[in-house]
């Protein structure tokens, strides 16, 4: 969350906006239970993740690594 | 808006797509439309379902999201939206299908019955990419193929994908694919996110070596990654809060979906199911 804040996104929109940004993904699927979700997650529409904030992601999965082997 | 191709198809899509899982149960058809009319505004051509959703999958209302599906899109130009939908792996006792009794299979009949049935819901006479949801490693890939195969050349189908898939399993469809010269799976929606990065180790190879695309879901963990469950909270109508937990659990897995978090995982569990 802390990474989003200093790229003035919401958490959302960042998690939506590197998914896209591998070369093996077409396209990310996301949802919305809520129409108010929505916004979030078209905010990533246009948006690249600059190499600093995606190395600030990279750290944070080596910190905390995924709970379910 | 960026558009990609979906694996070596003549398919591009927008690189995000609108998911439907749950219109139906949280998601009223109201707020279904006014979710869907944004996207498609927004410059989203690219929409996903399945025969098993709403979620959770439940014989009583299973099939209800692509009937929502087909109503919102019968008020727009069919030509204008790529659709995906999914037909329904087998009935095993880790989980159970919400169609045909929950009785669903990888075989000949339950593929063509589902195609069918999901053509009728969404009320077209084709569907764009077509995906086995989750995948039947107890049977040989030849069957699948042939019948997505025939699928494809009577024009029910464009092109087809799987999910949930591993790469054992993606290679072997593409062998036996290649072997009987049957259509290939061109894509895979598997779980890819900041908080699940499994994909990257072996699958991400087996799709830029072979050409197939991955389509991910849950960007943001089911919601997890929003934050909103910071710190133990329970938002209400969330879906992993507390009352939404024992509904998922007790849904239609004979077995817990729910696994105990790590102690170094600071968020709060998600699915480790197939959605």
């Amino acid at each position: 969350m802390q990474i989003a804040a200093e790229a003035g996104i919401s958490v959302v929109t960042l998690a939506t906006a590197w998914s896209k940004q591998h070369d093996f993904v077409a396209s990310t699927i996301v949802g919305a239970s809520k129409f108010d979700q929505v916004a979030d997650i078209l905010a990533a529409i246009d948006l690249e993740l600059s190499p600093e904030v995606m190395k600030a992601c990279d750290q944070v999965t080596k910190d905390i690594l995924y709970p379910m082997g | 808006m960026k558009h990609r191709r979906l694996g070596k198809s003549p398919i591009f899509v927008s690189d995000i797509c609108m998911g439907t899982m749950t219109f139906g149960t949280q998601t009223d058809e109201k707020e279904a439309f006014r979710i869907l009319d944004a996207s498609l505004d927004a410059g989203i051509n690219f929409f996903d379902t399945a025969e098993n959703y709403p979620v959770p999958p439940d014989l009583k209302y299973g099939g209800l999201t692509e009937e929502i599906f087909g109503r919102w899109m019968k008020t727009k130009d069919r030509d204008a939206i790529i659709l995906a939908t999914k037909v329904c792996g087998p009935s095993h006792g880790w989980i159970k299908g919400s169609q045909r009794a929950g009785m669903t299979a990888l075989d000949r009949h339950n593929i063509r019955r589902a195609v069918e049935a999901s053509l009728t819901r969404l009320q077209t006479d084709y569907i764009d990419l077509y995906q086995t949801h989750w995948p039947d490693h107890g049977i040989a890939y030849d069957e699948v193929m042939e019948t997505l195969d025939d699928l494809v050349r009577e024009g029910y189908v464009r092109i087809v994908g799987c999910s949930n898939e591993d790469a054992w399993g993606l290679m072997k469809s593409i062998a036996a694919s290649d072997r009987l010269g049957t259509v290939r799976y061109q894509t895979i929606q598997n779980n890819f996110s900041l908080n699940n990065r499994r994909f990257e180790d072996a699958l991400s190879k087996v799709c830029k070596e072979e050409g197939v695309s991955l389509i991910p879901y849950s960007p943001i963990g089911g919601g997890v990654l929003s934050g909103k469950y910071n710190g133990g909270a329970t938002p209400e109508g969330a879906r992993f809060s507390a009352g939404g937990r024992r509904r998922w659990r007790n849904a239609s897995s004979t077995k817990s979906r729910w696994r105990r978090p790590s102690v170094t995982c600071r968020s709060r569990p998600r699915p480790g199911s197939v959605w």
